[in-house]
């Protein structure tokens, strides 16, 4: 554990150069305008964590870690492992990081300071701070497309190699699309039964346990990603 | 003798390139020139060290452990220099050390300043704006801060100024004053070897050529010149990298085989760069090549 923590903090202290400025931009930027207009203004952040995982790849291939990966006192698989915690913990933090925000722009309603507070924008406003259940879906929602992709990017780059990442990515959503297309057409001639899907939660707390789980499933699709990783990259030589 | 790094029957097959029984091993207290020309194997043996390549049979033991199944207590105590920097170039020194630190148990950040201090490398500038001698000399630091025991370091000197080369030899020289430490330094500039090494192991075509000390090497070979003619019959067979020019010939010869040679044969103590150079003429002229081993 202390190898894969090491790693983490490898990879943080790597990309934190390069990230920390636009980071805090974007904190800033998105954390003012969901204080005063909407609080699902700041689940825009979560785009900003990707400042922290995408030069990773870029730095390591420029700087030969692979060379530093062979001299450190590290069990191989672990370097592989702490990846993808470290793609998990970074998307974790930035939802934490939103979640605080929302909380202090609900809880602050400086919008209420603003200009014209009858008028149909502000209506609108409003209708978005008492909105609890959409930021909450949101939030989650971001969270969990975002460390997905950027997980399953990490497991094909690695695997495959950078330079077949995009065709994967490609080739993958083309199949997903295919298959959602045949599935429709399947069910709306009647082909096969119509599947229900099961409706999002009506409460808050509903919708919080919701993102709990989500947040759960994703680390464990992490952890099985890393896994999977390590056992292909270990085959292969630095 | 204990040896601090020990390598038996090393095996290694590439599609197009094969590390053939390689043995050899380093006694403790002692630096190793590890010379051959380029692609004679100096950096898969040295790979297959730090278990980044996978070997097909053989035994390498560093420290008296196994490089394969105690790879990390031995990466604990094993510095190594490569040819190029293998830190993010976007980072300064002091978030480099920040980096580096906890993966080691016996890292000493006093140390690591120091030595900056001492090689003149300035701690606010990126590394990837560092001349090569001063990426060369940080991986020294980088070495000597978790106090490895053993530096391995594959082809430092290529490329570097004559200052810097001078530089790095020094450092090695006073690393070594040390008795439990040792040094593998693989390169192809043999003045080099000639000036620290105390060990040589030749790699040629994936096979170790020679293996032993310096001065054996060089007092066992000379580089014999004369007419062609003159050679005795004995000896032609025992030439080494054989080559007639229109007024005689020059070949490599062990010193053992000089008793009894015509004084119209001249002969002279072969360097170790003489000793590469006909070994590779060997090849060409695609005469047999023995194993050589003194």
């Amino acid at each position: 554990m202390r190898d894969i923590l090491n790693i983490m903090r490898f990879d943080y202290l790597t990309a934190k150069p390069l990230a920390l400025a636009g980071m805090i931009f974007t904190v800033v930027v998105f954390g003012t305008l969901s204080m005063f207009f909407s609080p699902i203004i700041t689940t825009y952040m979560t785009f900003a964590s990707m400042l922290f995982v995408i030069p990773l790849q870029g730095v390591a291939d420029k700087s030969g870690f692979n060379k530093l990966y062979g001299i450190l006192p590290v069990e191989r698989k672990n370097i592989t492992r702490a990846r993808f915690l470290y793609i998990f913990l970074v998307h974790f933090l930035t939802e934490l990081l939103e979640a605080v925000i929302i909380c202090t722009a609900k809880g602050t309603t400086l919008y209420k300071i603003l200009p014209n507070q009858n008028g149909e924008t502000m209506q609108m406003v409003k209708q978005s701070f008492a909105d609890t259940k959409l930021t909450l879906l949101m939030l989650f929602g971001m969270f969990t497309f975002f460390c997905l992709i950027f997980s399953f990017m990490e497991m094909m780059g690695q695997i495959f190699g950078r330079e077949n990442e995009f065709k994967i990515i490609m080739i993958a959503i083309g199949t997903l699309s295919l298959l959602a297309f045949v599935f429709t057409f399947l069910s709306e001639h009647d082909l096969i039964p119509v599947v229900k899907l099961p409706s999002l939660p009506d409460t808050v707390s509903g919708m919080v346990t919701l993102g709990i789980v989500a947040n759960v499933v994703i680390f464990v699709i992490c952890l099985l990603f890393g896994e999977i990783t390590a056992n292909q990259l270990a085959k292969r030589e630095l | 003798m204990e040896n601090i790094l020990e390598i038996t029957g090393l095996c290694k097959a590439y599609e197009d390139f094969a590390l053939k029984d390689v043995s050899f091993s380093l006694p403790k207290g002692f630096i190793m020139g590890f010379v051959g020309e380029n692609g004679s194997g100096k950096t898969t043996t040295i790979r297959a060290i730090l278990n980044m390549a996978k070997i097909d049979s053989g035994k390498i033991s560093v420290f008296g452990l196994d490089s394969v199944n105690d790879t990390i207590a031995i990466k604990e105590r094993l510095g190594v220099v490569f040819d190029s920097l293998y830190l993010a170039e976007h980072l300064n020194i002091k978030q480099i050390e920040q980096q580096l630190k906890p993966f080691y148990k016996d890292w000493d950040s006093e140390e690591f300043f120091s030595r900056i201090k001492e090689f003149d490398l300035p701690d606010n500038r990126k590394v990837g704006d560092f001349s090569k001698g001063m990426k060369m000399k940080l991986m020294i630091a980088i070495a000597l801060s978790h106090k490895a025991e053993l530096i391995i370091l594959d082809e430092p000197t290529s490329g570097l100024d004559p200052v810097a080369r001078d530089e790095l030899l020094d450092i090695l020289a006073e690393y070594i004053e040390d008795e439990n430490r040792g040094v593998l330094f693989s390169t192809h500039i043999t003045a080099d070897v000639e000036r620290i090494a105390d060990y040589v192991t030749i790699l040629h075509n994936g096979k170790v050529w020679y293996t032993g000390t310096k001065d054996e090497l060089t007092e066992g070979y000379a580089v014999i010149k004369g007419a062609e003619e003159d050679i005795p019959s004995a000896l032609k067979e025992k030439l080494i990298g054989f080559h007639a020019y229109r007024n005689g010939f020059d070949a490599l010869v062990k010193t053992d085989d000089l008793a009894g040679i015509p004084d119209t044969l001249e002969y002279e103590k072969a360097s170790i760069d003489e000793i590469l150079v006909y070994i590779a003429k060997e090849d060409k002229h695609e005469r047999h090549s023995k194993h050589h081993e003194i």
